[in-house]
Protein backbone atom coordinates (compact mmCIF):
# COMPACT_ATOMS: atom_id res chain seq x y z
CA UNK A 1 0.00 0.00 0.00
CA UNK A 2 1.39 3.28 -0.93
CA UNK A 3 1.50 5.94 2.35
CA UNK A 4 -0.89 8.45 0.81
CA UNK A 5 -3.46 5.66 0.68
CA UNK A 6 -2.46 4.82 4.45
CA UNK A 7 -2.79 8.57 5.37
CA UNK A 8 -6.40 8.77 3.45
CA UNK A 9 -7.49 5.55 4.89
CA UNK A 10 -5.76 7.05 8.88
CA UNK A 11 -7.60 10.50 7.97
CA UNK A 12 -11.89 9.08 9.15
CA UNK A 13 -10.84 7.54 11.93
CA UNK A 14 -8.73 10.88 13.28
CA UNK A 15 -11.85 13.02 12.57
CA UNK A 16 -14.09 10.25 14.50
CA UNK A 17 -12.36 10.07 17.84
CA UNK A 18 -12.48 13.73 18.68
CA UNK A 19 -16.15 13.49 18.03
CA UNK A 20 -17.01 10.11 20.10
CA UNK A 21 -14.75 11.73 23.00
CA UNK A 22 -17.06 15.01 23.44
CA UNK A 23 -20.16 13.49 23.39
CA UNK A 24 -21.91 11.03 26.58
CA UNK A 25 -20.33 7.55 27.04
CA UNK A 26 -22.56 4.22 26.16
CA UNK A 27 -22.39 1.61 29.14
CA UNK A 28 -23.84 -1.43 29.61
CA UNK A 29 -27.31 -1.04 31.79
CA UNK A 30 -26.45 -0.14 35.57
CA UNK A 31 -27.75 -2.84 38.03
CA UNK A 32 -30.35 -1.55 40.41
CA UNK A 33 -28.22 -2.40 43.54
CA UNK A 34 -25.19 -0.45 42.16
CA UNK A 35 -23.47 2.05 44.63
CA UNK A 36 -23.57 5.34 44.60
CA UNK A 37 -26.09 5.46 42.21
CA UNK A 38 -29.42 7.16 42.82
CA UNK A 39 -31.79 5.32 40.13
CA UNK A 40 -35.23 5.40 39.15
CA UNK A 41 -37.15 2.17 39.78
CA UNK A 42 -37.37 -0.41 37.18
CA UNK A 43 -36.49 0.57 33.58
CA UNK A 44 -37.26 3.38 31.63
CA UNK A 45 -36.06 2.14 27.94
CA UNK A 46 -36.40 4.37 24.85
CA UNK A 47 -38.76 3.09 22.16
CA UNK A 48 -37.90 2.88 18.43
CA UNK A 49 -39.76 5.23 16.37
CA UNK A 50 -40.36 5.87 13.16
CA UNK A 51 -38.23 9.37 13.05
CA UNK A 52 -35.19 7.85 14.14
CA UNK A 53 -32.57 9.67 14.88
CA UNK A 54 -34.74 12.72 15.05
CA UNK A 55 -37.32 11.94 17.16
CA UNK A 56 -35.77 12.25 20.96
CA UNK A 57 -39.01 14.18 22.11
CA UNK A 58 -41.49 11.89 21.46
CA UNK A 59 -39.03 8.52 22.49
CA UNK A 60 -38.28 10.17 25.41
CA UNK A 61 -41.48 11.06 26.29
CA UNK A 62 -43.11 7.89 25.55
CA UNK A 63 -40.75 6.14 28.09
CA UNK A 64 -41.44 8.51 30.31
CA UNK A 65 -45.52 8.04 30.32
CA UNK A 66 -44.67 4.07 29.88
CA UNK A 67 -42.46 4.35 33.08
CA UNK A 68 -44.88 6.38 35.11
CA UNK A 69 -47.56 3.44 34.47
CA UNK A 70 -49.32 5.37 31.77
CA UNK A 71 -50.23 3.34 28.91
CA UNK A 72 -48.20 5.15 25.39
CA UNK A 73 -47.42 3.68 22.18
CA UNK A 74 -44.34 5.72 20.48
CA UNK A 75 -46.59 5.43 17.57
CA UNK A 76 -49.71 7.62 18.89
CA UNK A 77 -47.02 9.66 20.78
CA UNK A 78 -45.12 10.66 17.36
CA UNK A 79 -48.27 11.55 16.02
CA UNK A 80 -48.68 13.83 18.48
CA UNK A 81 -45.82 15.74 19.01
CA UNK A 82 -43.66 14.83 16.10
CA UNK A 83 -43.76 17.59 13.60
CA UNK A 84 -42.27 16.56 10.11
CA UNK A 85 -41.40 19.74 8.70
CA UNK A 86 -39.05 20.48 11.02
CA UNK A 87 -37.62 17.15 11.92
CA UNK A 88 -38.17 17.37 15.61
CA UNK A 89 -40.80 18.12 18.26
CA UNK A 90 -41.22 21.50 20.59
CA UNK A 91 -42.06 21.84 24.18
CA UNK A 92 -45.52 22.73 24.29
CA UNK A 93 -46.69 19.51 22.17
CA UNK A 94 -44.54 17.58 24.96
CA UNK A 95 -46.36 19.26 27.32
CA UNK A 96 -49.97 18.79 25.90
CA UNK A 97 -49.63 15.17 24.86
CA UNK A 98 -48.01 14.16 28.45
CA UNK A 99 -51.80 15.90 29.77
CA UNK A 100 -54.08 14.19 27.27
CA UNK A 101 -52.04 10.99 28.25
CA UNK A 102 -52.84 11.76 32.22
CA UNK A 103 -49.59 12.91 33.29
CA UNK A 104 -48.71 16.14 34.66
CA UNK A 105 -45.31 17.92 32.89
CA UNK A 106 -43.96 20.86 34.43
CA UNK A 107 -41.48 23.18 32.28
CA UNK A 108 -39.00 24.93 34.01
CA UNK A 109 -35.57 26.04 34.01
CA UNK A 110 -32.41 26.57 36.71
CA UNK A 111 -31.91 22.80 37.11
CA UNK A 112 -28.86 21.02 38.55
CA UNK A 113 -28.05 17.78 39.53
CA UNK A 114 -29.55 18.02 43.08
CA UNK A 115 -32.31 18.82 41.78
CA UNK A 116 -32.30 15.96 38.94
CA UNK A 117 -31.44 13.84 41.98
CA UNK A 118 -34.79 14.66 43.81
CA UNK A 119 -36.67 13.98 41.26
CA UNK A 120 -35.35 10.99 40.89
CA UNK A 121 -35.86 9.97 44.51
CA UNK A 122 -39.50 11.17 44.19
CA UNK A 123 -40.09 8.34 41.14
CA UNK A 124 -40.30 10.97 38.78
CA UNK A 125 -38.43 10.98 35.44
CA UNK A 126 -36.81 13.94 34.02
CA UNK A 127 -36.59 14.80 30.75
CA UNK A 128 -33.54 17.53 30.22
CA UNK A 129 -33.39 19.76 26.95
CA UNK A 130 -29.17 20.07 25.90
CA UNK A 131 -27.67 22.20 23.42
CA UNK A 132 -24.54 22.55 21.52
CA UNK A 133 -23.90 24.38 18.08
CA UNK A 134 -27.57 24.93 17.65
CA UNK A 135 -28.75 21.85 18.12
CA UNK A 136 -31.44 20.74 20.56
CA UNK A 137 -31.55 17.37 22.05
CA UNK A 138 -33.55 15.38 24.94
CA UNK A 139 -32.36 13.12 27.40
CA UNK A 140 -34.21 11.24 29.30
CA UNK A 141 -32.60 10.73 33.22
CA UNK A 142 -33.31 7.62 35.41
CA UNK A 143 -30.20 7.90 37.68
CA UNK A 144 -27.37 10.08 39.39
CA UNK A 145 -23.80 8.96 40.81
CA UNK A 146 -22.62 12.33 42.78
CA UNK A 147 -19.70 10.21 43.66
CA UNK A 148 -18.47 9.53 40.21
CA UNK A 149 -20.21 12.55 39.41
CA UNK A 150 -21.89 11.24 36.36
CA UNK A 151 -25.93 11.30 35.28
CA UNK A 152 -26.95 7.98 33.34
CA UNK A 153 -29.99 8.37 30.72
CA UNK A 154 -32.78 5.98 29.70
CA UNK A 155 -31.77 2.21 28.96
CA UNK A 156 -32.18 1.66 24.82
CA UNK A 157 -31.71 -2.37 24.91
CA UNK A 158 -29.16 -3.24 26.83
CA UNK A 159 -27.11 0.07 26.96
CA UNK A 160 -27.08 3.38 28.54
CA UNK A 161 -25.89 6.65 28.05
CA UNK A 162 -23.77 8.52 30.64
CA UNK A 163 -22.73 11.96 30.73
CA UNK A 164 -20.03 13.24 33.46
CA UNK A 165 -21.19 16.45 34.95
CA UNK A 166 -18.74 18.49 33.50
CA UNK A 167 -20.43 17.74 30.03
CA UNK A 168 -23.56 17.47 31.33
CA UNK A 169 -22.74 21.49 32.58
CA UNK A 170 -21.62 22.31 29.36
CA UNK A 171 -24.43 20.95 27.03
CA UNK A 172 -27.33 21.86 29.41
CA UNK A 173 -25.76 25.33 30.58
CA UNK A 174 -27.07 26.30 26.64
CA UNK A 175 -30.22 25.71 27.68
CA UNK A 176 -30.75 27.90 30.50
CA UNK A 177 -30.75 24.03 32.40
CA UNK A 178 -34.19 23.52 31.25
CA UNK A 179 -36.05 20.15 32.31
CA UNK A 180 -39.41 18.91 32.10
CA UNK A 181 -40.30 16.50 35.25
CA UNK A 182 -43.18 14.14 34.80
CA UNK A 183 -45.40 12.70 37.46
CA UNK A 184 -48.85 11.31 37.26
CA UNK A 185 -51.25 14.17 37.70
CA UNK A 186 -52.81 14.01 41.17
CA UNK A 187 -56.12 15.67 41.67
CA UNK A 188 -54.80 19.28 43.13
CA UNK A 189 -52.71 19.50 40.12
CA UNK A 190 -55.15 18.73 37.78
CA UNK A 191 -57.33 21.30 39.96
CA UNK A 192 -54.83 24.37 39.26
CA UNK A 193 -54.80 23.18 36.15
CA UNK A 194 -58.79 23.62 35.62
CA UNK A 195 -58.41 26.80 37.27
CA UNK A 196 -55.15 28.21 35.18
CA UNK A 197 -57.98 27.08 32.25
CA UNK A 198 -60.65 29.17 33.50
CA UNK A 199 -58.82 32.19 33.91
CA UNK A 200 -58.21 32.41 31.11
CA UNK A 201 -61.75 31.82 29.34
CA UNK A 202 -61.01 28.10 28.15
CA UNK A 203 -64.07 26.66 29.88
CA UNK A 204 -64.21 23.11 27.75
CA UNK A 205 -60.31 22.43 28.94
CA UNK A 206 -61.13 23.81 33.04
CA UNK A 207 -64.56 21.41 32.96
CA UNK A 208 -62.31 18.33 31.64
CA UNK A 209 -59.19 19.06 34.05
CA UNK A 210 -61.90 19.75 36.99
CA UNK A 211 -64.24 16.38 36.20
CA UNK A 212 -60.44 14.37 36.33
CA UNK A 213 -59.53 16.07 39.50
CA UNK A 214 -62.60 14.87 40.96
CA UNK A 215 -62.35 10.78 39.38
CA UNK A 216 -59.24 10.57 41.86
CA UNK A 217 -60.84 12.84 44.14
CA UNK A 218 -64.06 13.63 45.08
CA UNK A 219 -63.96 16.40 47.56
CA UNK A 220 -61.32 18.31 45.46
CA UNK A 221 -62.11 21.53 46.72
CA UNK A 222 -60.48 23.69 43.97
CA UNK A 223 -62.36 21.18 41.41
CA UNK A 224 -65.60 21.54 42.54
CA UNK A 225 -65.19 25.33 43.17
CA UNK A 226 -64.37 25.27 39.53
CA UNK A 227 -67.07 23.61 38.20
CA UNK A 228 -69.47 25.06 40.31
CA UNK A 229 -68.17 28.68 38.95
CA UNK A 230 -68.62 27.00 35.35
CA UNK A 231 -72.59 26.37 36.00
CA UNK A 232 -72.81 30.18 37.51
CA UNK A 233 -71.48 31.66 34.05
CA UNK A 234 -74.15 29.07 32.41
CA UNK A 235 -76.49 29.73 34.17
CA UNK A 236 -77.48 26.63 36.08
CA UNK A 237 -78.03 27.87 39.80
CA UNK A 238 -79.33 24.87 41.19
CA UNK A 239 -76.25 22.71 40.03
CA UNK A 240 -73.67 25.70 41.05
CA UNK A 241 -75.08 26.38 44.41
CA UNK A 242 -74.27 21.99 44.60
CA UNK A 243 -71.06 22.37 43.68
CA UNK A 244 -70.33 25.08 45.54
CA UNK A 245 -71.38 24.24 48.92
CA UNK A 246 -69.38 21.21 48.34
CA UNK A 247 -66.61 23.50 47.66
CA UNK A 248 -66.36 24.65 50.71
CA UNK A 249 -66.61 21.68 52.88
CA UNK A 250 -63.17 20.83 51.66
CA UNK A 251 -62.21 24.41 51.53
CA UNK A 252 -64.08 26.28 54.00
CA UNK A 253 -63.25 30.66 53.71
CA UNK A 254 -62.00 30.18 50.07
CA UNK A 255 -62.94 34.00 49.18
CA UNK A 256 -63.63 32.54 45.29
CA UNK A 257 -66.15 30.06 46.69
CA UNK A 258 -67.85 31.97 48.93
CA UNK A 259 -68.02 35.32 46.89
CA UNK A 260 -69.71 32.65 43.49
CA UNK A 261 -71.74 30.44 46.61
CA UNK A 262 -73.13 34.10 47.23
CA UNK A 263 -73.36 35.38 43.84
CA UNK A 264 -75.71 32.29 42.88
CA UNK A 265 -77.57 32.63 46.15
CA UNK A 266 -78.30 36.21 44.86
CA UNK A 267 -79.58 35.08 41.65
CA UNK A 268 -81.42 33.05 43.12
CA UNK A 269 -83.27 35.32 45.43
CA UNK A 270 -82.30 32.72 48.43
CA UNK A 271 -81.02 33.30 51.82
CA UNK A 272 -80.11 36.71 51.14
CA UNK A 273 -78.98 36.86 55.32
CA UNK A 274 -76.81 34.09 54.16
CA UNK A 275 -75.18 35.49 51.11
CA UNK A 276 -74.61 38.92 53.45
CA UNK A 277 -72.46 36.57 55.86
CA UNK A 278 -70.97 34.59 53.02
CA UNK A 279 -69.94 38.39 51.06
CA UNK A 280 -68.25 39.60 54.63
CA UNK A 281 -66.46 36.51 55.13
CA UNK A 282 -65.11 36.38 51.69
CA UNK A 283 -63.95 40.25 51.80
CA UNK A 284 -62.20 39.75 55.03
CA UNK A 285 -60.99 37.03 53.54
CA UNK A 286 -59.62 38.45 50.91
CA UNK A 287 -58.06 41.38 52.66
CA UNK A 288 -56.43 38.70 54.64
CA UNK A 289 -54.58 37.11 51.76
CA UNK A 290 -53.04 40.50 50.16
CA UNK A 291 -51.80 41.12 53.48
CA UNK A 292 -49.93 37.36 53.71
CA UNK A 293 -48.88 38.17 50.24
CA UNK A 294 -47.72 41.56 51.74
CA UNK A 295 -45.14 39.79 54.51
CA UNK A 296 -44.57 37.12 52.08
CA UNK A 297 -43.06 39.33 49.41
CA UNK A 298 -41.59 41.48 52.17
CA UNK A 299 -39.27 38.40 53.31
CA UNK A 300 -39.06 36.70 49.75
CA UNK A 301 -35.47 36.36 48.19
CA UNK A 302 -35.15 38.33 44.96
CA UNK A 303 -35.56 35.21 42.97
CA UNK A 304 -39.61 34.57 43.81
CA UNK A 305 -40.45 38.35 44.21
CA UNK A 306 -42.29 38.81 40.45
CA UNK A 307 -44.19 35.45 41.35
CA UNK A 308 -45.52 36.97 44.63
CA UNK A 309 -46.18 40.65 43.37
CA UNK A 310 -48.49 38.28 40.48
CA UNK A 311 -50.22 36.94 43.17
CA UNK A 312 -50.82 40.04 44.93
CA UNK A 313 -52.36 41.88 41.40
CA UNK A 314 -54.58 39.17 40.88
CA UNK A 315 -55.91 38.86 44.20
CA UNK A 316 -56.55 43.04 44.26
CA UNK A 317 -58.21 42.68 40.89
CA UNK A 318 -60.89 39.79 42.34
CA UNK A 319 -61.35 41.94 45.34
CA UNK A 320 -62.54 44.62 43.18
CA UNK A 321 -65.31 41.97 42.42
CA UNK A 322 -65.45 40.54 45.66
CA UNK A 323 -66.64 44.02 47.17
CA UNK A 324 -69.42 44.18 44.32
CA UNK A 325 -70.71 41.45 45.61
CA UNK A 326 -70.77 42.10 48.94
CA UNK A 327 -73.07 45.86 47.58
CA UNK A 328 -75.26 43.72 46.01
CA UNK A 329 -75.78 41.40 48.89
CA UNK A 330 -76.05 44.29 51.74
CA UNK A 331 -78.53 45.84 49.14
CA UNK A 332 -80.95 42.75 48.66
CA UNK A 333 -81.06 43.11 52.79
CA UNK A 334 -81.89 46.70 52.41
CA UNK A 335 -78.89 48.24 53.54
CA UNK A 336 -78.65 50.55 50.87
CA UNK A 337 -75.97 53.18 52.27
CA UNK A 338 -73.77 50.09 53.26
CA UNK A 339 -73.88 49.10 49.91
CA UNK A 340 -72.95 52.06 48.60
CA UNK A 341 -69.54 52.32 50.73
CA UNK A 342 -68.82 48.45 49.60
CA UNK A 343 -68.84 49.89 45.89
CA UNK A 344 -66.88 52.62 47.09
CA UNK A 345 -64.42 50.62 48.71
CA UNK A 346 -64.16 48.46 45.50
CA UNK A 347 -63.65 51.63 42.95
CA UNK A 348 -59.68 51.52 45.19
CA UNK A 349 -59.30 48.22 43.60
CA UNK A 350 -57.80 47.71 40.23
CA UNK A 351 -60.45 46.15 37.84
CA UNK A 352 -59.25 44.32 34.54
CA UNK A 353 -58.67 47.25 32.26
CA UNK A 354 -58.32 45.02 29.22
CA UNK A 355 -61.22 42.10 29.45
CA UNK A 356 -63.46 44.23 31.64
CA UNK A 357 -62.87 48.35 30.47
CA UNK A 358 -66.49 49.48 31.66
CA UNK A 359 -65.71 48.41 35.64
CA UNK A 360 -65.71 50.99 37.13
CA UNK A 361 -68.42 52.77 34.99
CA UNK A 362 -70.97 49.99 35.66
CA UNK A 363 -69.83 50.38 39.23
CA UNK A 364 -70.39 54.34 39.49
CA UNK A 365 -74.00 53.29 37.58
CA UNK A 366 -74.69 51.09 40.27
CA UNK A 367 -74.01 53.62 43.08
CA UNK A 368 -75.76 56.43 41.32
CA UNK A 369 -79.17 54.22 40.88
CA UNK A 370 -78.73 53.62 44.79
CA UNK A 371 -78.52 57.08 45.57
CA UNK A 372 -81.68 57.90 43.46
CA UNK A 373 -82.94 55.45 45.23
CA UNK A 374 -82.67 56.97 48.34
CA UNK A 375 -83.81 59.77 47.40
CA UNK A 376 -80.46 61.83 46.82
CA UNK A 377 -81.20 62.97 42.53
CA UNK A 378 -77.92 65.07 43.16
CA UNK A 379 -75.70 62.69 44.13
CA UNK A 380 -77.54 60.51 41.98
CA UNK A 381 -76.49 62.66 38.85
CA UNK A 382 -72.87 63.22 39.73
CA UNK A 383 -72.35 59.53 39.53
CA UNK A 384 -74.17 59.04 36.75
CA UNK A 385 -72.17 61.94 34.92
CA UNK A 386 -68.77 59.90 36.24
CA UNK A 387 -70.51 56.69 34.70
CA UNK A 388 -71.20 58.28 31.30
CA UNK A 389 -67.40 59.75 31.45
CA UNK A 390 -65.88 56.84 32.52
CA UNK A 391 -67.42 54.07 29.84
CA UNK A 392 -65.72 53.18 26.97
CA UNK A 393 -68.25 51.29 25.35
CA UNK A 394 -70.61 53.13 22.98
CA UNK A 395 -73.89 50.66 23.45
CA UNK A 396 -72.94 50.96 27.39
CA UNK A 397 -73.29 54.53 27.00
CA UNK A 398 -76.97 54.26 25.61
CA UNK A 399 -77.85 51.66 28.52
CA UNK A 400 -77.05 54.16 30.82
CA UNK A 401 -78.52 56.98 29.43
CA UNK A 402 -81.71 54.72 29.38
CA UNK A 403 -81.37 53.90 32.86
CA UNK A 404 -80.96 57.53 34.11
CA UNK A 405 -83.69 58.92 31.73
CA UNK A 406 -81.69 60.87 30.44
CA UNK B 1 -95.60 57.17 63.81
CA UNK B 2 -92.61 58.92 63.10
CA UNK B 3 -90.39 55.61 63.09
CA UNK B 4 -93.09 53.53 61.21
CA UNK B 5 -92.95 56.17 58.28
CA UNK B 6 -89.31 55.98 58.44
CA UNK B 7 -89.60 52.54 57.82
CA UNK B 8 -91.99 52.54 55.45
CA UNK B 9 -90.46 54.74 53.63
CA UNK B 10 -87.10 52.77 53.48
CA UNK B 11 -88.65 49.40 52.39
CA UNK B 12 -90.29 51.52 49.40
CA UNK B 13 -86.75 52.75 48.53
CA UNK B 14 -85.69 49.11 49.10
CA UNK B 15 -88.50 47.63 46.74
CA UNK B 16 -87.75 50.53 44.17
CA UNK B 17 -83.86 49.41 43.57
CA UNK B 18 -84.70 45.61 43.60
CA UNK B 19 -87.92 45.73 41.78
CA UNK B 20 -87.77 48.82 39.35
CA UNK B 21 -83.79 48.81 39.12
CA UNK B 22 -82.67 48.20 35.33
CA UNK B 23 -80.99 45.24 34.68
CA UNK B 24 -77.67 46.98 34.90
CA UNK B 25 -76.23 45.65 37.69
CA UNK B 26 -73.97 42.58 36.32
CA UNK B 27 -73.20 39.89 37.97
CA UNK B 28 -69.89 40.34 40.43
CA UNK B 29 -68.17 36.92 39.40
CA UNK B 30 -64.38 37.77 38.33
CA UNK B 31 -64.13 37.99 34.80
CA UNK B 32 -61.95 35.68 32.88
CA UNK B 33 -58.39 37.05 31.63
CA UNK B 34 -58.31 36.10 28.66
CA UNK B 35 -56.33 39.30 27.00
CA UNK B 36 -52.80 38.58 27.97
CA UNK B 37 -53.28 34.83 27.36
CA UNK B 38 -54.65 35.67 23.89
CA UNK B 39 -51.09 38.02 23.69
CA UNK B 40 -49.03 35.35 24.93
CA UNK B 41 -50.78 32.69 22.70
CA UNK B 42 -49.58 34.94 20.05
CA UNK B 43 -46.05 35.42 20.95
CA UNK B 44 -45.91 31.89 21.21
CA UNK B 45 -47.44 31.15 17.71
CA UNK B 46 -44.70 33.38 16.26
CA UNK B 47 -42.66 32.12 17.46
CA UNK B 48 -42.83 28.23 16.68
CA UNK B 49 -43.87 29.80 12.96
CA UNK B 50 -40.54 31.33 13.43
CA UNK B 51 -38.97 27.91 13.84
CA UNK B 52 -40.63 26.44 10.41
CA UNK B 53 -43.65 25.27 12.05
CA UNK B 54 -47.37 25.94 9.86
CA UNK B 55 -49.80 28.09 10.98
CA UNK B 56 -51.98 25.36 11.82
CA UNK B 57 -50.09 23.36 14.33
CA UNK B 58 -48.31 26.59 15.89
CA UNK B 59 -51.83 27.23 16.32
CA UNK B 60 -52.96 24.15 18.08
CA UNK B 61 -49.74 23.88 19.96
CA UNK B 62 -50.33 27.08 21.40
CA UNK B 63 -54.38 26.47 22.14
CA UNK B 64 -53.34 23.31 24.26
CA UNK B 65 -51.30 25.02 26.80
CA UNK B 66 -52.15 26.82 29.86
CA UNK B 67 -51.85 30.48 30.44
CA UNK B 68 -49.23 29.73 33.11
CA UNK B 69 -46.83 27.76 30.82
CA UNK B 70 -48.44 30.30 27.43
CA UNK B 71 -46.34 33.06 29.60
CA UNK B 72 -43.61 30.78 30.89
CA UNK B 73 -42.93 30.45 26.71
CA UNK B 74 -44.09 34.20 25.80
CA UNK B 75 -41.75 35.45 28.65
CA UNK B 76 -38.92 34.05 27.00
CA UNK B 77 -39.42 32.38 23.22
CA UNK B 78 -35.93 31.47 22.93
CA UNK B 79 -37.62 28.46 25.52
CA UNK B 80 -38.66 27.35 22.18
CA UNK B 81 -36.69 25.15 20.52
CA UNK B 82 -36.94 22.49 17.32
CA UNK B 83 -35.60 19.44 19.73
CA UNK B 84 -34.92 16.79 17.82
CA UNK B 85 -32.10 17.81 15.82
CA UNK B 86 -29.08 15.96 15.38
CA UNK B 87 -26.84 16.22 18.38
CA UNK B 88 -23.27 17.64 17.47
CA UNK B 89 -21.50 14.01 18.04
CA UNK B 90 -24.37 12.70 15.56
CA UNK B 91 -22.97 15.17 13.06
CA UNK B 92 -19.57 14.85 13.77
CA UNK B 93 -19.90 10.98 14.00
CA UNK B 94 -22.06 10.95 10.57
CA UNK B 95 -19.85 13.51 8.64
CA UNK B 96 -16.55 10.89 9.42
CA UNK B 97 -18.84 7.93 8.31
CA UNK B 98 -19.76 9.89 5.24
CA UNK B 99 -15.78 10.69 4.48
CA UNK B 100 -14.70 7.32 5.32
CA UNK B 101 -17.28 6.20 2.80
CA UNK B 102 -15.91 8.26 -0.01
CA UNK B 103 -11.88 7.38 0.91
CA UNK B 104 -13.32 4.05 0.49
CA UNK B 105 -14.97 4.49 -3.03
CA UNK B 106 -11.75 6.84 -3.95
CA UNK B 107 -9.45 4.28 -3.22
CA UNK B 108 -11.35 1.78 -4.88
CA UNK B 109 -11.21 3.74 -7.92
CA UNK B 110 -7.75 4.91 -7.89
CA UNK B 111 -7.20 1.31 -7.71
CA UNK B 112 -9.54 0.64 -10.84
CA UNK B 113 -7.45 2.97 -12.57
CA UNK B 114 -4.23 1.27 -11.98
Amino acid sequence: MRPAVGALLSLPFLILIPGCASGPAEIEAISPGAPNWHLLRGRASLPEGRYRPTNCGPETLCAALVYLGIPATITDVESETYIPSIKGSVPPRIVSCARRKGAHARVSEGGNVWKLMQHIDEGSPVIIEVSRRGQYHYYLVVGVNPVERVIACAHYGNLQHQLPFDLLDEIWKAAHYRFIAFTVAKAEQLAQEGWDFLDAGKNEEAEKSFLNALKLQSDEGKALSGLGKIRLLQGKLEEAQGFLERALKSIPGDPEALNNLAETILQRKGDIARANTLTEECVAGQLRRIKEFDEELAAAPPGTQEAIKRDIEKARVNLFYYYGTRAQALEANGRLKESIEARLESLKYPHLEEDDPDAPARRHLEIGLTWKALGAPDKAAEYFRKALELTKDENFRKRIREATGK
Amino acid sequence: MMKRTTGLVASFAVMAVLVLRPGIAMADVVPARKAKADRDAAKVEVRLAALGVDTATAKSSADNLTPSELQFFADDPSRLQNVGGLTWYELIGGAAVGIFVATGVMLMAMHAVQ
